[in-house]
């Protein structure tokens, strides 16, 4: 599933996926985190997809089974906290897989913070507010070949940035 | 201890969930949802400049290359204005000092012009040798 394809087909679902998440958990940050879980994994399995014949309903129950797992992961935790108290604990608790993935889009956004003026310009024109690399010259001044460059660079920037964790 | 008595909704409950309009959704949820879809599917995807210019002779390139085609317009420019300039060629010279005089001036006005394109050529490398180093200089 292309990337076009895989937005059309989620990103209308994103209020559906936060009512159910919202239902299920016990804070709209939890829920937020919850749907922001959901589209790193659909995109993680975005090659996949295109054999799921209802992706509604695949999105619908993957939310659900996030959900369930942060209720299961803080009664772990609240049980671990008893245990620690009362000194009975003899596991690690597992990492949590779904936070490590949503921890990791947030560091990219953090290193966005870092770049340079102009790539961070060129990156938000390009990748967020979607224009295409004619009207971003227009607004900017900046030569398409140009604009290519600051991509390029910045996009080697924010893997060098999380790679030595320096942003 | 793990807490065993989590209730799993099944689809239509999870239908009726997602169309409970008196839940309320943070506003530009979507389009953040969205933004985040373009920045991995960005960070996934090697721009196509990644493709075209290796890392290590980047700069060298852009500079040879633009020169390259720089000085092979201005050489063509230079074969054109000599062709151009005999407006009315002469085969033949009844008199040996205006048949030299003829050639002189014919290779002095070459000379000029190619210099002319020479200099140009210069010019055009100064101008892309700046515009690489703002590119270079504003990351």
């Amino acid at each position: 599933m292309d990337t076009v394809q895989f937005k059309e087909t989620f990103v209308p679902l994103t209020d559906s996926l936060f009512r159910i998440a919202r239902n299920l958990l016990d804070s709209e940050e939890n829920a937020h985190d919850a749907v922001q879980d959901t589209f790193v994994r659909l995109w993680n399995l975005r090659d996949t997809l295109d054999t799921v014949l209802n992706h509604k309903a695949y999105a619908f129950v993957l939310v659900r089974n996030i959900c369930l797992d942060m209720l299961r992961k803080e009664s772990i935790r609240q049980s671990e906290q008893i245990e620690e108290q009362f000194d009975l604990s003899d596991d690690e608790p597992s990492p949590d897989r779904a936070l490590i993935q949503r921890e990791q889009v947030s560091l990219l956004l953090k290193a966005m913070g870092q770049l340079p003026e102009k790539q961070q310009l060129v990156l938000k024109l390009r990748i967020m507010e979607e224009m295409d690399y004619k009207d971003i010259a227009i607004q900017t001044g900046m030569t398409e070949g140009n604009l290519r460059v600051l991509l390029t660079m910045a996009r080697k920037n924010l893997k060098k940035m999380l790679e030595n964790g320096t942003y | 201890m793990e807490h065993t008595d989590i209730h799993i909704p099944e689809m239509e409950e999870l239908e009726r969930m997602a169309q409970d309009i008196k839940t309320p959704v943070p506003a530009g949820l979507s389009k953040e949802m969205s933004d985040m879809v373009n920045l991995l599917d960005f960070m996934d995807n090697p721009d196509e400049m990644d493709l075209v210019l290796p890392e290590s002779n980047r700069r060298r390139g852009i500079f040879a290359r633009v020169a390259g085609i720089a000085a092979s317009v201005a050489i063509l420019a230079g074969i054109g204005f000599g062709i151009n300039y005999e407006e009315n060629p002469k085969d033949t010279f009844s008199d040996p000092q205006e048949a030299y005089q003829s050639v002189l001036a014919t290779l002095q006005d070459v000379s000029s012009k190619m210099n002319q394109c020479v200099a140009a050529t210069e010019q055009a490398a100064r101008a892309f040798e700046t515009a690489g180093n703002i590119i270079y200089e504003t990351n």
